[in-house]
């Protein structure tokens, strides 16, 4: 009995010392932790202000493959660059547990004005970003989500404002659509927009970021007609994880002048490939 | 081990609350569909067995609302080259369209339907 309980204070203190070593390290690291943390939120929180002032370049392609069942292939990416003066920041918050800090900064249409020379109605108005940062990779996923969805937004409010280009082909046969596909492409530069909102949507965390661009503000600026008008205002979102699975792409068995429900058409067969050739119940309901 | 059990546990349960983006990719076909739509719609294309081969190449300016209705508020055709069914091909080019042209999100959910 007693080695018994001598076993068990041994695991105890074994598990007790395991815990230590786990925790000195990681409360020595917790003041550089924020420090850096904070430093990061602070300089991505002035990166949006950069790309409403100076604005945001923009190169989005959107490729649908297969409409039909869903093959996608996009990229965007985003490039700004400028110079920041007479900024404000108006709220810094670090949560300890998570190592995420939130920053928001903010800069007058007057200093705007001061920086690129463009005259505002109201002045006294000021633009508002907000960025958050952690140096701790098991926190980033809904950060990064937050980003993706700030790019979207940001290209959403392009193709609303200055449009894309599209291209699309689709090929039916025998009644029978075997083909379809839709490419966009946009390259855009824009600026001028505002945050209205952000967070990351109820129980399945998508992020999510609305911004708006008063489009007559920007007629007035560049001294020329922009086909929207008043507020545009969207809302982009963006994913934590990967589940997306592209599904093989199966090209249309040609049409053979045999009807649909003949028992040959029908037979699944596996060609060299190693695809699968069988009827899917994939069309909408 | 039963801790250890619990954390992975806990942490499998942590990260799978997490979202993916499959859903987003099939918002974003819908609404590409819906937009490809509206745009041929508005250049009076109406694919069907005697025009079985459409092809688009534009530059546009949509917006979808709320509901999911997209809008064209301008359209600046590249070009257009519709193959009918007796192999005869008419190309367009150049064409601009400045008027309106909405599709609801029925309409963009609804795939090539045979015809009786």
């Amino acid at each position: 009995m007693k080695h018994h309980y001598f076993k068990i204070s041994i695991s105890y203190f074994a598990l007790c010392s395991l815990a230590l070593i786990m925790l000195i390290p990681s409360s020595a690291w917790a003041g550089r932790k924020k420090l850096m943390s904070v430093r990061s939120a602070k300089l991505i929180a002035k990166r949006g202000l950069v790309e409403s002032v100076y604005g945001v370049k923009l190169r989005r392609e959107d490729k649908v493959i297969d409409v039909v069942n869903g093959i996608f292939q996009a990229t965007a990416e985003s490039k700004t660059k400028g110079r920041l003066m007479g900024t404000t920041e108006d709220e810094i918050v670090y949560d300890k547990e998570k190592d995420i800090a939130k920053v928001s900064v903010s800069i007058t249409l007057e200093n705007v004005s001061a920086l690129t020379g463009i005259q505002f109605p109201d002045p006294s108005l000021k633009i508002t970003r907000v960025g958050f940062a952690t140096s701790t990779p098991e926190s980033s996923a809904p950060l990064k989500a937050i980003r993706v969805a700030e790019i979207d937004a940001y290209t959403q409010l392009a193709e609303e404002i200055l449009g894309f280009d599209l291209e699309s082909k689709s090929k039916v046969e025998n009644y029978i659509l075997t083909s379809d596909v839709i490419k966009s492409k946009l390259v855009a530069a824009i600026f001028m927009a505002e945050l209205v909102n952000y967070g990351w949507e109820g129980d399945d965390k998508d992020a999510y970021v609305t911004l708006k661009i008063n489009t007559d503000t920007i007629s007035q600026i560049l001294g020329q007609g922009i086909v929207s008008d008043g507020i545009v205002q969207v809302t982009g979102y963006g994913a934590t994880v990967d589940d997306y699975v592209a599904p093989k792409f199966v090209q249309a068995p040609k049409p053979t002048g045999k009807k649909a429900n003949n028992e040959e058409m029908q037979e699944p067969k596996v060609n060299q490939g190693g695809v699968i050739e069988k009827s899917l119940d994939v069309l909408p309901k | 081990m039963k801790y250890l059990l619990v954390f992975i546990t806990f942490g499998y349960l942590i990260s799978s609350g997490w979202a993916g983006n499959d859903l987003l990719i099939k918002e974003r076909i819908e609404k590409l569909d819906a937009i490809n739509k509206a745009a041929l719609k508005s250049l009076d294309v109406d694919q069907n067995e005697n025009i079985p081969e459409v092809s688009l190449k534009a530059h546009v300016i949509a917006h979808q609302d709320a509901n999911k209705t997209v809008t064209i508020d301008a359209l600046e055709l590249d070009e257009l080259k519709l193959k009918k069914d007796d192999g005869s091909i008419i190309t367009q080019r150049a064409q601009i369209k400045e008027k309106k042209v909405n599709i609801g999100d029925d309409s963009s959910n609804k795939k090539m339907e045979k015809k009786k």
